[in-house]
């Protein structure tokens, strides 16, 4: 990002347009969160949110069509069944907010030193509505098809995807602080690397971003989503699980930052060619349109790789360790 | 780290200090490797196949058997500890190779000597200092100290050894500490020397935050822990952060001095030094965690603590 003087991708401020921009993006987001919000809480029949409190009524996967349903003892799942979701209550979820906030806000300071204001703001939205976009997709697609693209083997039922069980305020069904999480994570990976490889080009500079945070990841996921924790919860079914968790997560991150970071560089060019006020639509109708391509290129690989591994004489998924 | 002196070759000794240091190194790890596979009684080498066997602590008296279902304990009981000859081949080709990366990229930038400094200092230093947490434990036993302490932890998985240490353990150390104060001292450049270590203690210990629980999980298995440490993160005792912060901030402190001391008391008598002086730091560092280990379970914490709660 900043490795090298001639890779900066800094815009000198514009401050008229700065502010609107600002000030519009901040509207459009907190009305989308407060309406995201309401629906969650008040009306959780809507987007089908699973109960906290009552595993039994969850469907699309039911408890024990969950990943996380065979790794517990059965004290562990009676806990579950009789207290709920564990942690999930307001000390802990006020905690995880005020550590994403403190992280981003940290993060869009350097953002906004380095690069300007409106870079800063354009990683900001940009990766918010990002990831919470794409991860939203897949969460509502595994609970109203109640299956998933990762699974179909021959004795391989599909469930469903995933879901987040613990959240503030949320971002269709994405909690704030997962897209914050996401934003800080992308911009200190993206921005390490360049420190790191400070003569690499964009594109090796953003796979190198993707590729630490897919590592961070990598570990992260497993502990995160263990009995004690339980902050989201994998259906049962997929081919591929590295570690308890779908290949596609892995994947998935790589992409996304691997993605957004060569969008998010374009801008300075943009710019110059069309303005801001252009390049900024066309970077965030970049984003959307790469959301849905990244969908799209998941469902084509597992359909490939599915395929594969049923001609390989696969019935049931591989999972590295083993039973794991 | 970027910013110390690149140590001028001096060939002639430097092929000397190869051949003694990594001829001693090998000596060391035939001898422990013979001793850990052909007289395990010497050092009471856990058996990985006969869990009933097991002593300081008993599979009952290990963090691991907690989080167990049972039918994960049978499974246990029945075939022994997880994984096989391939995850194990998998370990050490991939330690070997992370470490020969950094081990490259470090004779690139800092000369042959302080290369091999690192990756000789930082086998040895980590190597001792497990080893001996993992023989007082088993030795002494932590019930004679504190009757619901139960041992320390051990590796039951390794090919090669170095004491009672898996030598994929002492490089996946050097490979771990090395990257993690040269990407700080890249993300810190104007920072001095004893911050910028910090700094990379602590991207350790974040990294190693993480990974801990994965590897100790029922499924892997890469080491175990006894029940004892009133404090545990995610599962893990806290003396093993504040081990991993203090080994690589004192190490990277003591591996940045090196030209100076070298341009004192020349190569010759500094590279002699170099491995009585971790030694002495492995056994100030083995004390501290001790201390405060002591402290911070009788005093901070009494009835314990456990983050999160259930783990």
């Amino acid at each position: 990002m900043k490795g090298s003087s001639t890779h900066s991708p800094f815009a000198p401020p514009d401050p008229v347009f700065d502010r609107k921009f600002v000030l519009t993006g901040m509207i459009l987001l907190m009305l989308a969160i407060t309406v995201f919000t309401y629906l969650h809480y008040l009306q959780p029949h809507i987007l089908r949110v699973p109960s906290n409190t009552d595993v039994s009524a969850w469907k699309n996967p039911t408890f024990d069509q969950t990943c996380i349903y065979d790794r517990m003892t059965e004290s562990e799942r009676e806990r579950v069944r009789s207290q709920g979701i564990p942690l999930n209550d307001m000390p802990n979820i006020m905690l995880a907010v005020i550590f994403s906030l403190v992280c981003s806000w940290l993060c869009f300071a350097h953002a906004r030193r380095h690069y300007g204001s409106w870079m800063a703001w354009c990683f900001l939205f940009g990766s918010f509505v990002f990831t919470g976009m794409q991860e939203s997709m897949w969460i509502l697609f595994g609970r109203f098809v109640g299956r998933s693209a990762m699974s179909g083997l021959a004795n391989d039922p599909s469930y469903g995807t995933y879901w987040f069980t613990k959240g503030g305020l949320w971002f269709i069904e994405t909690p704030v602080e997962v897209c914050l999480g996401w934003f800080f994570l992308a911009y200190g990976c993206v921005w390490i690397a360049a420190k790191v490889f400070p003569g690499t080009r964009l594109l090796g500079r953003a796979a190198v971003g993707g590729l630490i945070a897919m590592t961070m990841d990598l570990w992260e996921d497993p502990v995160a989503t263990s009995p004690e924790l339980m902050s989201w919860v994998w259906a049962k079914g997929d081919f591929l699980r590295v570690l308890g968790i779908p290949h596609t997560n892995f994947l998935g991150w790589f992409s996304l930052i691997f993605l957004f970071a060569i969008f998010w560089e374009w801008l300075p060019a943009m710019e110059r060619r069309w303005g801001r006020l252009r390049a900024t639509l066309a970077f965030f109708s970049i984003v959307v349109v790469a959301e849905v391509a990244i969908l799209i290129f998941m469902f084509i690989e597992c359909t490939i790789i599915q395929h594969l591994m049923a001609l390989g004489g696969f019935t049931q998924g591989v999972q590295i360790p083993k039973g794991w | 780290m970027s910013a110390i002196s690149h140590a001028p070759p001096s060939q002639e000794f430097d092929r000397r200090f190869a051949y003694v240091a990594f001829g001693l190194l090998l000596v060391v790890i035939t001898v422990s490797t013979y001793l850990h596979y052909c007289q395990p009684q010497i050092f009471k080498v856990p058996n990985n196949h006969d869990i009933s066997s097991w002593q300081n602590p008993t599979f009952e008296q290990t963090c691991i058997f907690q989080r167990m279902n049972e039918a994960e304990r049978e499974k246990l009981r029945s075939q022994g500890i997880p994984g096989g000859i391939l995850e194990l081949l998998l370990y050490e080709g991939l330690s070997i190779l992370g470490a020969w990366l950094c081990f490259a990229h470090a004779r690139k930038h800092y000369g042959f000597w302080m290369a091999s400094c690192f990756l000789i200092g930082s086998f040895v230093f980590t190597g001792i200092e497990e080893s001996m947490m993992i023989m007082t434990g088993r030795i002494i036993g932590g019930g004679k100290v504190d009757p619901t302490m139960f041992g320390t932890y051990w590796f039951p998985k390794g090919g090669l050894w170095f004491i009672e240490t898996p030598v994929w353990v002492c490089l996946c150390w050097f490979l771990i500490a090395y990257s993690c104060v040269w990407v700080a001292g890249k993300v810190f450049p104007r920072m001095n020397l004893w911050p910028r270590a910090a700094v990379g203690g602590l991207i350790a210990m974040v990294i190693d935050l993480w990974e801990d629980p994965v590897l100790t999980s029922p499924e892997m298995m890469d080491w175990v822990w006894g029940i004892g440490d009133k404090i545990r993160i995610l599962g893990i005792p806290h003396g093993n952060f504040m081990g991993w912060f203090f080994l690589i901030f004192v190490f990277a402190i003591i591996w940045e001095y090196l030209p100076r001391m070298e341009k004192r008391w020349g190569r010759a008598r500094i590279s002699a030094f170099f491995v009585p002086m971790l030694l002495g730091a492995d056994i100030a560092v083995f004390v501290t965690l001790l201390v405060w280990g002591t402290f911070a379970g009788k005093v901070l914490f009494p009835h314990g603590l456990v983050i999160p709660q259930g783990w």
